[in-house]
């Protein structure tokens, strides 16, 4: 980086700058400047230069000027220039009225537009602010201007170059901006500024402030001497953490241009003086800053922006038709860290198909912070119709001058979507027809609801089970079954056999029926006995089979016995038990007697028999 | 003069229910109200005079929005413990274990033991000795009606019912008695500190086995002084100060 001296350099950016305007545009574009340094020295003169472009004129007019005595001028230069470019030809010339003037007070001034008339036209220059620092004040035989300096400029010292590290403020909240400059104090001829190294800005979100290609030296009133300045770099700090951070030195060496000393002065001495560039390496001094944490609690939303920001929306339609488009337009302006401002998420209905924002930033980095807007645009396209609401949304920050955390919303909008219009359904009938289902979405999930039925508070709740009552519940009922069970004892011990209660009501059956044979068994009257016998069987099967007795007979016997599901030997026993009886009436057997016995016995066996085989029916 | 007494007594038993029923409602207005420490103090009141599943659930639900993650389990637990079958403390249980930092992949067990715990959680314990109960009655009197019914038919089904209900009453006895015990021992726990380390023994020098954190289940299996024994749904044995878990 190398400093330039004002002078020519500015010359011929001005030139640069007037062949570049005049390509650029019509070359009869007229202009009338005014410029001068910014800042001067009580007492010191100084050069206020009007500038006409592309016309030529009369003398300006000056208005009063306050604070400044003109001692000389004007001085009036003109120059020309024609240039071609790809065959054509522009030419432009400038006159420059050059005045000088002598600081007389101190105090910042303004110089009022001065007027030119150039042809018919008259012409008004801009106004200048000028900064008048106080005089030197060291010693007596400083006072007078250039010549004491000319004096000082042949040694360096820590006096006369320096370099120093500027914040702005050194307490500050985390996430503040405060500024650095780097800046370059000095009474000598400056040269050049090389092998720069700047601190590692740890801790800090940094951001370098662009610094005018072409850097004037400005003058600066610093302990009472004036110095020209240099900012060689500029930076926007935000601290990251709390605590005292440092800012470590930065080091570079500065080349500056000495005046020769000779021990033998000559004549031309003064016509040429030597000169002599000296390199000299330059340290900051390192600087801590002071930051605060943000105050606690922090609120849920909060991202890291501090400053002071507004927040505005609007939607460019709150009724429109499925699948059109709609934009919604979030605007934060404000000054602060506008970086770290995030683009906030709008939960816009299920049914809107929404795409990335698009995020414009018109930001102005200056010493003093960021400040401008960031415009979010969000483009969504309803998908379906209904009355849908768009959520607000909110921002919040802390705020540096009220030092508390705000939340700024937008509003919400109710947005109408109609259906399609005719026309539309027409030109996209194969769309329209086609119906795609959608599963229900799970948008996000939570715990279920409170209960909020009536309380039903109750004590800690007494355990049934092995409680004394609970043994009693088992205990009663089968002390009643057992009471139960022992009086009715006779008839549940005959219920529980079958088999038994069937043979003994069978044979109580044919012991009946045989009531008759057996008293004629016991007189011992054969032909009565099987008489008997024979009507018994008969009977009982009449009355078994629900028949009269004239319906039966010994041969359909066995096929009525069938239907009622006798087993086939049973019948054929039966069959029998009816045969021998017939032929035992009349045969003159010696042992009647013991036939008589045994056939009894069968009869009963018999009936028996019958009584379980005809039962199961 | 009487029946002045009685209506006194009638309205002084129902006082205290009926503030506890404004504070029940107030509770769930600021639960409404996204006032969740605010209800959850409420409920944090009523559980000191007397306890309800609904009362549980609704401060489990207040201290989850806290973000209070191992008390809300323990309070599910506790709500399930008295109504086993609660859906909504079992659905939020399930979601807020989903959320806590541990995450323990349980034992496969057979798919029997399963079926068998499960039922169990079909009814409460004292919902299990009735049901166990009555089916004994109607037992014994089925059984009887066996017994001198005259009717074939009806002495035959009378005999089949009376063997299925006997059979019922008996697994009721014994649900009824399992989850007695899980209600009175109250083995199951809720790690309620951040982070815990289980030891291989009940002293702090012992080797630390692993970590648990807030809102695991544990069961304990036995105490030493302030020690006890846990069990993880893993599988996982050791020792943690008693302390550190809260009983469901």
């Amino acid at each position: 980086m190398s400093v330039m001296r004002s002078g020519r350099m500015r010359l011929f950016l001005i030139a640069v700058l007037v062949m570049l305007s005049s390509v650029a545009r019509a070359s009869d574009d007229v202009t009338f400047e005014a410029s001068a340094p910014n800042t001067v020295v009580n007492g010191e003169s100084f050069q206020l230069v009007y500038t006409l472009s592309n016309v030529s004129g009369k003398e300006p007019r000056l208005p009063e000027i306050d604070g400044f005595e003109i001692i000389a001028g004007p001085f009036k230069s003109a120059s020309s220039s024609v240039q071609i470019i790809n065959g054509k030809m522009t030419s432009e010339k400038s006159t420059r009225y050059t005045y000088t003037l002598l600081a007389q007070k101190e105090g910042t001034f303004t110089i009022p537009p001065a007027t030119i008339v150039a042809g018919r036209e008259k012409y008004q220059s801009n106004a200048l602010q000028i900064k008048v620092l106080p005089e030197d004040k060291r010693t007596e035989a400083d006072r007078g201007g250039n010549q004491a300096r000319q004096q000082t400029s042949n040694v360096i010292t820590a006096d006369n170059l320096f370099i120093k590290a500027v914040v702005s403020r050194t307490n500050v909240m985390e996430q503040e901006a405060i500024s650095l400059t780097f800046k370059l104090y000095s009474r000598l001829e400056l040269v050049d500024i090389q092998s720069l190294k700047f601190p590692d800005l740890k801790n800090f979100f940094v951001q370098e402030i662009d610094l005018p290609q072409n850097q004037q030296l400005q003058l600066e009133n610093y302990n009472g001497r004036n110095y020209h300045t240099f900012v060689v770099r500029q930076y926007l700090l935000y601290p990251q953490q709390s605590g005292t951070i440092r800012i470590d030195p930065m080091s570079c060496d500065v080349i500056v241009r000495l005046r020769q000393q000779r021990q033998v002065r000559n004549f031309f001495d003064d016509f040429f003086d030597t000169y002599q560039d000296v390199k000299r390496p330059l340290r900051t001094s390192p600087v801590n800053i002071n930051v605060s944490a943000l105050p606690q609690p922090k609120p849920a939303d909060f991202s890291g922006a501090v400053g002071s920001f507004s927040l505005s929306s609007e939607v460019s339609t709150t009724e429109l038709n499925a699948h059109e488009s709609m934009t919604l337009t979030l605007k934060i302006k404000g000054s602060g860290n506008m970086k770290m401002i995030k683009t906030p998420e709008i939960d816009f209905p299920q049914d809107f198909e929404t795409y990335e924002p698009k995020v414009t930033n018109n930001f102005k980095t200056t010493a003093s912070g960021v400040s401008g807007t960031k415009t979010i645009e969000y483009l969504a396209i309803p998908r379906h119709d209904g009355n849908f609401t768009i959520p607000s949304v909110s921002i919040s920050y802390y705020d540096t001058k009220e030092e508390k955390y705000k939340t700024i919303s937008t509003d919400s909008y109710n947005i109408r979507v109609n259906k399609g219009q005719s026309s539309d359904v027409q030109q996209g009938t194969v769309v329209s027809n086609y119906t795609s289902q959608e599963q229900v979405q799970v948008l996000a999930s939570d715990i279920r609801y409170i209960n909020t039925k009536p309380l039903d508070l109750r004590d800690v709740p007494t355990v049934f089970a092995g409680s004394p009552q609970f043994w009693m519940m088992y205990l009663v009922p089968l002390l009643v079954s057992c009471g139960l069970l022992f009086f009715f004892r006779k008839q549940a011990r005959e219920n529980a056999d079958v088999a038994l209660m069937r043979n003994r009501k069978a044979n109580k059956v044919a012991r009946k029926r045989l009531k008759v044979a057996e008293t004629e068994w016991k007189s011992g009257n054969k032909e009565r006995f099987y008489d008997e016998i024979l009507k018994a069987l008969w009977g009982y099967l009449c009355d078994k089979l629900s028949m009269p007795l004239s319906d039966l007979n010994k041969e359909n016997v066995a096929t009525e016995l069938e239907q009622h599901a006798v087993p086939a030997d049973v019948i054929e026993t039966f069959i029998g038990l009816l045969h021998k009886c017939e032929f035992e009436q009349y045969a003159p057997l010696t042992d009647s007697r013991a036939a008589m016995d045994k056939i009894f016995e069968e009869t009963i066996s018999m009936i028996s028999t019958l009584e379980g085989c005809i039962k199961k029916k | 003069m009487r029946k002045v007494l009685y209506i006194l007594v009638a309205v002084f038993a129902a006082v205290p229910l009926w503030a506890s029923q404004q504070e029940w409602e107030k509770a769930s207005a600021l639960y409404a109200d996204k006032d969740y420490e605010g209800a959850a103090a409420i409920y944090r009141e009523l559980l000191n005079k007397g306890e309800s599943p609904e009362l549980y659930y609704n401060y489990a639900n207040a201290l989850y929005k806290t973000g209070n993650l191992g008390a809300a389990v323990l309070n599910y637990e506790r709500a399930l413990r008295l109504d086993p079958n609660n859906e909504d403390a079992r659905f939020n249980l399930d979601f807020v274990n989903g959320k806590i930092t541990d995450k323990i992949v349980p034992i496969e067990r057979f798919f029997l033991y399963e079926w068998v715990d499960a039922l169990g959680k079909v009814l409460t314990t004292n919902q299990w000795a009735w049901t166990s109960v009555v089916a004994f009655a109607l037992f014994l009197a089925l059984a009887l009606t066996y017994l001198f019914s005259r009717r074939r038919w009806l002495r035959k089904s009378a005999f089949f019912v009376a063997l299925f209900l006997f059979v019922v009453s008996a697994v009721s006895f014994a649900y009824a008695f399992s989850t007695k015990r899980i209600l009175e021992e109250r083995a199951d726990a809720i790690v309620m500190s951040g982070s815990v380390s289980v030891k291989s023994s009940p002293d702090e020098s012992g080797t630390e086995l692993f970590v648990l954190h807030e809102g695991t289940k544990v069961t304990i299996i036995s105490v030493v002084g302030e020690w006890g024994e846990i069990r993880i749904a893993d599988g996982n044995v050791g020792w943690m100060s008693l302390g550190d878990i809260e009983r469901i």
